[in-house]
């Protein structure tokens, strides 16, 4: 019993540090993770792997909050309006309701559990022979939803899906994932962030001024989207919120809650989706599969449970650590800290990716600065991973 | 620096930095003999050339011999699909040193018919 809870706080201890870290993402952290703890019993393992892709969900959004940083995709949508809350010091509020969207989103998944494990299988054998038209028909929408320059929106996906089809398919390389979100994501956030100085703002602790009609209106709405992104490879949160913005509009207090409402129903959606179809998108819940043959039934209700319980700790410690970060806001140096974001993804780079590592995420941070000097929406980013699926698919 | 400069030089590094990876390949595995792969580390990655025989495979896995002039060693390929191939054909193998039952073997990438 003792090493289960042992477990679990490791877990979320793990998943504190993959969201602080800009660039150390949650499957890359199960990957040395299961390396470093190959002498642990396979259910204390699991507990941890839960843990730890659970509270990664929690705490993704915090270095967009606190220091600028959109590290990837998944926290891409909530750019725009953490911005605004950071420039008013209403960064602890925001990154509130971005854990509102969380919990929600995690205790309506458990409750509609049971019916979406009946209807995965369904709507998977439907879905699942026109992916490719499916991603082609969102990459149009997409870029047609671009207010700003629609060139630019498709120089950018070109490129990136070029770069994304040439890293992906390259053998030789060790997680090319990693030099290619990095590149295109967090290094030239952290770069711009260097060069802009941002200008530091009196941060205060202020509470969330919501009612329940905006939770209400956003998760389940969420819950849908995010279900059928669940079946399209490389539809994450950022462009399950464009689809949806579709469909109706929301304030910027809504628009964090639906941040931490995809992210965290990206994540939860693999557990169903591994036990009911054995398939997961997110390589942390894939992982699940090599400690265990199969995913059973026991395995599910264990990991329902020890989510339940993760996301209770973590919102609790989100909101004692949000605090912290408040009262010192004042004695962070943003300057340095962005130094050390950057010097530590070039380090990660080069030690899972080696050199050719390295040279992928230059290539990708060129292409990751042109959205943000031409002010068009860095989804169109995402073909570096959209394109590819495409070309797999139709083959 | 100004963001048109900025702009400039990352639309520039970024075809170029393409062009480079379209026709420049990256790590590209050196040919080897079989028994130069005992003095390689574990996860080499690795290109051999050889004879197959004792072909065993599933849905889930292809698993054969490889032999050169110098050794024999197992190829395994998790998963294949739509791979036809024949005892005492020529064949080149990419893929990562590992080991299995104490023996080295290789994880094939890539398969390809000389």
């Amino acid at each position: 019993m003792i090493e289960k809870l042992i477990s679990l706080f490791l877990g979320i201890l793990a998943g504190l540090i993959t969201g602080i870290l800009p660039s150390l993402h949650v499957n890359l952290a199960t990957l040395i993770s299961i390396e470093l703890f190959q002498d642990i019993t396979s259910i204390d393992l699991f507990i941890y792997i839960i843990a730890l892709s659970v509270s990664s969900a929690f705490f993704n959004t915090i270095p967009l909050t606190f220091f600028s940083i959109p590290d990837s995709p998944e926290t891409l949508i909530s750019f725009n309006p953490l911005i605004k809350f950071f420039s008013k010091g209403k960064s602890y509020e925001a990154f509130l309701l971005t854990i509102i969207g969380s919990l929600s989103s995690t205790l309506l998944l458990i409750l509609v559990s049971p019916l979406l494990i009946l209807i995965y299988p369904i709507i998977f054998k439907f879905i699942k022979p026109s992916t490719s038209l499916l991603l082609i028909g969102i990459s149009i929408f997409m870029i047609k939803k671009e207010n700003n320059s629609k060139l630019w929106a498709i120089i950018t996906f070109l490129l990136s899906g070029i770069l994304g089809i040439l890293t992906l398919t390259n053998q030789n390389l060790k997680e090319p994932l990693l030099p290619l979100l990095s590149g295109l994501f967090a290094i030239p956030s952290i770069l711009i962030n260097m060069k802009n100085k941002t200008n530091k703002v009196n941060q205060q602790i202020t509470q969330p001024n919501i009612t329940k009609f905006n939770i209400l209106k956003t998760v389940p709405l969420s819950l849908l989207i995010s279900f059928f992104s669940t079946f399209l490879p490389a539809i994450g949160p950022s462009q399950s919120a464009v689809l949806i913005s579709a469909i109706t509009k929301f304030s910027p207090q809504e628009s964090l809650i639906l941040t931490g409402s995809l992210t965290t129903f990206n994540m939860l959606l693999s557990i169903i989706s591994l036990y009911s179809i054995h398939k997961a998108r997110n390589g942390s819940i894939e992982s699940l599969n090599k400690i265990s043959d199969k995913f059973t039934f026991e395995n599910l209700i264990t990991a329902l449970i020890v989510t339940l319980i993760v996301s209770s700790i973590t919102t609790l410690i989100a909101i004692l650590l949000a605090k912290k970060f408040i009262k010192y806001s004042d004695k962070i140096k943003i300057e340095k800290l962005n130094i050390f974001f950057l010097i530590f993804t070039f380090l990660l780079i080069f030690i899972f990716s080696n050199f050719s590592g390295l040279l992928i995420s230059i290539i990708a941070t060129s292409i990751g600065f042109i959205p943000i000097l031409k002010g068009i929406n860095r989804n169109h980013l995402m073909a570096c991973i959209i394109l590819p699926v495409i070309f797999y698919t139709l083959n | 620096m100004q963001d048109k400069h900025l702009f400039l030089i990352a639309l520039i590094l970024s075809v170029i930095g393409l062009l480079f990876l379209l026709f420049i390949p990256l790590n590209e595995s050196k040919l080897i003999t079989i028994k130069e792969i005992n003095k390689l580390p574990l996860d080499s990655n690795v290109k051999i050339r050889g004879v197959i025989n004792n072909i065993y495979k599933t849905d889930k896995i292809l698993t054969f011999n490889l032999t050169d002039p110098t050794d024999t060693i197992k190829i395994t390929l998790f998963n294949p699909k739509d791979i036809n191939l024949n005892k005492n054909s020529n064949i080149e193998v990419s893929g990562i040193v590992k080991t299995y039952n104490n023996n080295l073997e290789i994880h094939a990438n890539t398969i390809k018919k000389l």
